[in-house]
């Protein structure tokens, strides 16, 4: 573990273990104000736990872009078109 | 039929056509199969449609949508699954914990770069895919579609709780398979990095 930082900026400071445990709520900015500052400051003073954020960051990102896109066709909206208008839950389109 | 009423029976249709790509991607997330996929992306569009009356004109359309698709889709395989419905947030806080010791052990193996390769996309797919559906769809909803984790909670209709922990466990899950992608892709081991400062989950 890394040792307590210095105060300095007035947020309450926290340890490795307790900022590794915010670290997919942090990613996903689920976190308060309060507690992502406090997450965001010990990341500024703790090389290890940027590299874990970093880390996952990056497993996010891949996981977001590697995501196969829509394979939906022009021809998937032309038939759902056609059975909303066939069900009479939509107009015909004009 | 007034011009007003037409109008904004025009706005919903495009509004709702217009989510299109993202209900089917969803559909597709959950069936895991072209065909069953757009049979629900039907059912889903022919559903909406009808309750369009329950669709507040200043909603989230896309969510709305995921959100019967998802009950569509549950009433079709009959996997009313709502077993955990507690507010799980020990175990959520274990799988971060153990999602930061994945990275400890993948940094010793040299698997971390695996991850930022660009031939990452099959490995991810694959992973994805061999997720139960529970996992799968939460996945689907925060990681790709980019709903928050209230958000998710509502289109799935469990508690937050529960979105929280299927996700790092999902996520987790993921990890473990793609380190073993990456060992059969030969990343090889490189130089042990030192545990520096993390404990291991409490039990």
């Amino acid at each position: 573990m890394t040792n307590q930082p210095v105060p300095v900026s007035g947020v309450p400071l926290i340890d490795c273990d307790a900022t590794v445990r915010r670290l997919w709520d942090y990613l996903d900015e689920e976190l308060d104000t309060k507690r992502a500052e406090e997450v965001a400051q010990h990341l500024r003073d703790c090389a290890a736990c940027r590299e874990h954020f970093a880390f996952a960051d990056h497993f996010l990102a891949a996981l977001h872009q590697h995501w196969p896109p829509s394979s939906a066709p022009v021809s998937l909206r032309e038939r759902v078109v056609a059975r909303l208008t066939a069900e009479g839950v939509m107009a015909p389109m004009r | 039929m007034s011009a007003d009423h037409d109008a904004h029976a025009r706005s919903f249709e495009e509004q709702a056509l217009a989510c299109l790509p993202d209900v089917e991607r969803f559909a597709r997330s959950l069936t895991r199969h072209d065909t069953a996929a757009e049979d629900l992306v039907q059912d889903t569009y022919l559903l909406a449609f009808r309750g369009r009356a329950t669709f507040a004109t200043d909603g989230n359309m896309r969510r709305w949508l995921f959100s019967i698709c998802h009950h569509a889709w549950l009433r079709t395989t009959r996997r009313e699954q709502r077993v955990v419905l507690t507010d799980d947030g020990a175990e959520a806080e274990l799988e971060t914990l153990a999602a930061v010791m994945g990275h400890v052990t993948a940094q010793r193996s040299g698997l971390d770069r695996f991850v930022s390769s660009i031939d990452v996309g099959p490995a991810i797919a694959a992973a994805i895919d061999g997720l139960s559906p529970h996992m799968r769809v939460v996945v689907v909803l925060v990681d790709v579609q980019g709903l928050g984790y209230e958000e998710a909670a509502t289109v799935l209709d469990v508690p937050v709780g529960t979105v929280r922990s299927r996700l790092f466990r999902a996520r987790r899950v993921l990890q473990e398979r793609l380190f073993e992608f990456a060992r059969d892709a030969g990343f090889t081991v490189s130089a042990p990095v030192a545990d520096r400062h993390l404990r291991a989950p409490a039990s």
